[in-house]
């Protein structure tokens, strides 16, 4: 995966330097798409900011945008992207290369509305704003039109910044490779349904990259048909992600990025695997169907999982608590990301009243380091290790 | 009525705004519907018979909502949820979430099923606002509430009723436009705390009795009042929950002569264009004004720049210096503020950031960080 990730940036820094082919920047829930039917390379800084914060340099980028004005309350994957591309720095040489133009959906947060405004002005770029109004119980009929409407400018956009016509029957192709994508994701992810599970959360964590970056791509469903067929091999030899697999896990919100080793060895010393995740999941909605599938793939995005209600967010989780046989919901607060957290405070009560199931809240963020408590945390999973035990045992 | 005691009637409305809209609610007779954002079309409540009225919790510290809401949540929600959960809206006949940030849209959900308030709508209005796509939609959503007003309410929110209440709201905005300009012209004739308080007593009133009484209160304003040669200050932020802080200004020898603030100018300024209103319908008129009204900082629209605005606002009234002031973890806000602070620069207005909680207001060291703000507006002379 190393490799794939590597080559695929490599990529984007050539055509950085010799213009080869157009970079556009694009949020985790945009319309990546129909970029690759353009031949133009997607660069994900959300991606980038995770990488940001697994090798440690969030921080220092977060600072940076501070000094600039930017409240230390903001988003920390937008600080340490509007830090990186300040500074250039990064763990990619020379860090992100420059967008030509910019593709943002708010369906999963306002924020990357804000934050693509600010890389527009810092860069003098064009941006397109997929709005996807946000969907209390049904989508409305008004609401998906406009979504639909906004796909068609989305096309007028890129054919405008591409000049060239935007090729439908390439779209088709991509949109047809993206769904494959999604379902090896969907059969990546449900391997874990077996008991022990063959790979974490902590693994998917990893894993998501390419369906995040490189969705609609070969390369991409290569990469994960052989993970796939690994894991199953491992299904068969029953080889557990986390040896004596006692407890299994669901966990809620983006990840730690700066602690994933941490939190990963302090779950797996108790015999606890995190089987399944509400983040992960997510790209595994984002199907296209019917027979346009441009509207298919706006309608896809309109249905992000941050972009509905918790009334039906509270249904997917419950969904995923038994589908996978969780024994306990571990919670992350995360303070740069309010759309996934408000609202935890009783979806946990629900879980636990309705499931009859321990819950945990971990409030920490991203990738600011700075708000987490290394002791407090452990004192508390491993009381909440307990609960989970104690409850195990009533019930055998 | 004079301006005295209308000022006062203005003071007692703010300083208890749900023991107003209570005693409103009984004496009318008519439901009381609140809201959360300046966005909602206040016009369609009132056509539909109710009073509108926008929920602002109080300035203490929460006793429920944190059971509910992240620390990290701006006070707005907090404190109004808190309002709901003590029981203190039990009165309220329905809540309107119009689409704003990501935390009202959240607080929408958890009110939904803690607040046990009877009607509940979500109007989710476009983030987007230069585009004929958002327009079109923004009209159907209109259409969508005003037929969900019907249905709760068992009423007809006919075009006619629109445009009448149409005209009672543009009355209102003119209203505190003109006294905006008076205090503009002429700031020592009102204190920024009285004009505060105009403005804030139109969402916590019926309209009708806001008219009246502004019309008395315009009337009866010394317009001559001589002003010393002051330094004149601008705000610009979300809600000024703590009017102290306009006083700290005035106090230290500067005027407050205008605002880019929902609790202030960003509520009443720009009409609905009532010939519009009679051309294409209300409803249309009402969305035209969503869109031209100058936009909060959740909004997106590329061809409005808010430091732009700020530049030219501050030019308009001559201030000369402006105080940035946000309820702390309001993310559009604080993303816009850098902006905004270089455009200033770019015209050396100088400006401070003052991000309050509404539980923690710590208004001594407000009171210092203020005068130190004026003394250095002079020095700049």
């Amino acid at each position: 995966m190393r490799e794939l990730m590597t080559a695929y940036y490599t990529e984007a820094k050539t055509a950085e330097i010799d213009g080869s082919k157009k970079i556009a920047w694009i949020t985790s829930g945009g319309p990546v798409e129909p970029l690759h039917a353009m031949d133009v390379i997607p660069i994900y800084p959300e991606n980038h900011s995770a990488m940001l914060g697994a090798s440690k340099m969030s921080i220092e980028m977060c600072e940076v945008a501070e000094e600039m004005g930017y409240s230390r309350d903001l988003c920390s994957y937008f600080r340490g992207d509007i830090g990186s591309a300040v500074t250039k720095k990064s763990p990619i040489p020379g860090a992100l290369p420059k967008p030509d133009f910019l593709v943002a959906a708010n369906n999963i947060c306002g924020t990357v509305t804000k934050w693509y405004e600010i890389l527009s002005r810092f860069f003098d770029v064009p941006l397109f704003l997929l709005d996807t109004p946000f969907i209390h119980g049904k989508i409305t009929k008004q609401s998906s039109e406009y979504v639909e409407a906004q796909m068609r400018e989305l096309i007028s956009f890129l054919e405008v910044n591409c000049g060239k016509k935007f090729d439908h029957d390439r779209f088709k192709e991509v949109a047809e490779t993206a769904l494959e994508g999604l379902y090896l994701w969907e059969d990546i992810l449900a391997t874990c349904e077996n008991r022990p599970a063959p790979m974490s959360c902590f693994d998917a964590f990893f894993f998501i990259a390419p369906i995040v970056t490189l969705r609609g791509t070969k390369e991409c469903n290569e990469f994960y048909r052989k993970l796939l067929a690994e894991l199953k091999q491992r299904v068969e030899d029953n080889i557990a992600a986390v040896p004596n697999e006692k407890i299994r896990l669901l966990w809620d919100n983006i990840p730690i990025w700066t602690r994933l080793r941490d939190l990963s060895e302090l779950f797996a010393s108790h015999g606890a695997c995190l089987v399944a995740d509400t983040y992960t999941n997510a790209w595994a909605r984002t199907k296209i169907e019917g027979d346009d599938p441009v509207k298919g793939l706006g309608n896809a995005l309109h249905k992000a999982y941050l972009n509905i209600d918790f009334q039906q967010m509270i249904k997917e989780v419950k969904g995923l608590i038994k589908r996978f046989s969780a024994d306990g919901f571990v919670i992350h607060s995360n303070r740069s990301c309010k759309p996934y957290s408000l609202g935890q405070f009783d979806m946990a009560r629900t879980i636990q009243e309705e499931l009859d199931i321990p819950t945990i809240i971990i409030e920490a963020d991203q990738t600011d380091d700075r708000v987490f408590s290394e002791e407090q945390t452990k004192t508390r999973v491993e009381a909440f290790i307990e609960t989970v035990t104690e409850k195990i045992k009533k019930a055998l | 009525m004079g301006r005295d005691e209308v000022l006062k009637t203005f003071e007692g409305v703010v300083s208890d705004p749900l023991g107003s809209i209570k005693e409103y609610k009984e004496k009318e007779k008519k439901p009381v519907v609140g809201y959360f954002c300046t966005y909602t079309p206040e016009e369609m409540i009132h056509a539909a018979g109710a009073i509108p009225f926008r929920i602002i919790g109080e300035n203490k510290a929460v006793e429920r909502a944190d059971g509910h809401l992240q620390s990290y949540s701006c006070s707005l929600i907090r404190t109004g949820l808190d309002l709901a959960l003590l029981g203190k809206l039990d009165f309220v006949d329905g809540t309107v979430f119009p689409h704003t940030c990501d935390s009202i849209q959240r607080l929408s959900d958890i009110w939904k099923v803690n607040a046990k308030i009877d009607y509940h709508a979500d109007v989710v209005l476009p983030v987007k606002l230069n585009t004929e796509s958002a327009k079109k939609y923004l009209i159907e959503e209109l259409g969508a509430f005003r037929k969900s007003l019907d249905e709760h309410f068992s009423t007809t929110v006919s075009d006619k009723k629109l445009r009448e209440s149409i005209k009672v709201y543009n009355e209102m905005r003119d209203n505190l436009s003109r006294l905006y300009r008076i205090k503009n012209e002429a700031p020592k004739s009102i204190t920024a705390r009285d004009v505060n308080n105009c403005v804030k007593a139109a969402m916590y009133m019926p309209v009708e009795e806001h008219n009246r009484l502004m019309a008395e209160l315009l009337a009866d304003l010394d317009k001559g009042a001589k002003d010393e040669d002051a330094p004149r200050v601008i705000f610009s932020g979300n809600l000024c929950v703590f009017p102290e802080i306009l006083d700290f200004v005035e106090k230290a020898g500067a005027y407050v002569v205008g605002d880019d603030m929902c609790t202030g100018y960003r509520y009443f300024v720009t009409n609905v264009d009532e010939k519009k209103g009679d051309d294409l319908g209300p409803i249309e008129a009402i969305a035209d004004r969503i869109i031209k009204r100058p936009i909060c900082a959740a909004k997106h629209n590329p061809d409005f720049d808010r430091g732009e605005f700020l530049k030219s606002l501050a030019r308009e009234v001559k201030a000369e210096g402006v105080v940035f002031l946000f309820l702390k973890f309001c993310d559009p806000h604080s993303f816009d503020y850098p902006r905004l602070m270089k455009s200033l620069d770019e015209v050396k207005i100088p400006h401070i950031l003052i991000e309050t909680e509404m539980d923690n207001p710590a208004l001594g060291q407000l009171r210092t960080r203020i005068e130190a703000f004026v003394e250095m507006i002079r020095d700049n002379r």
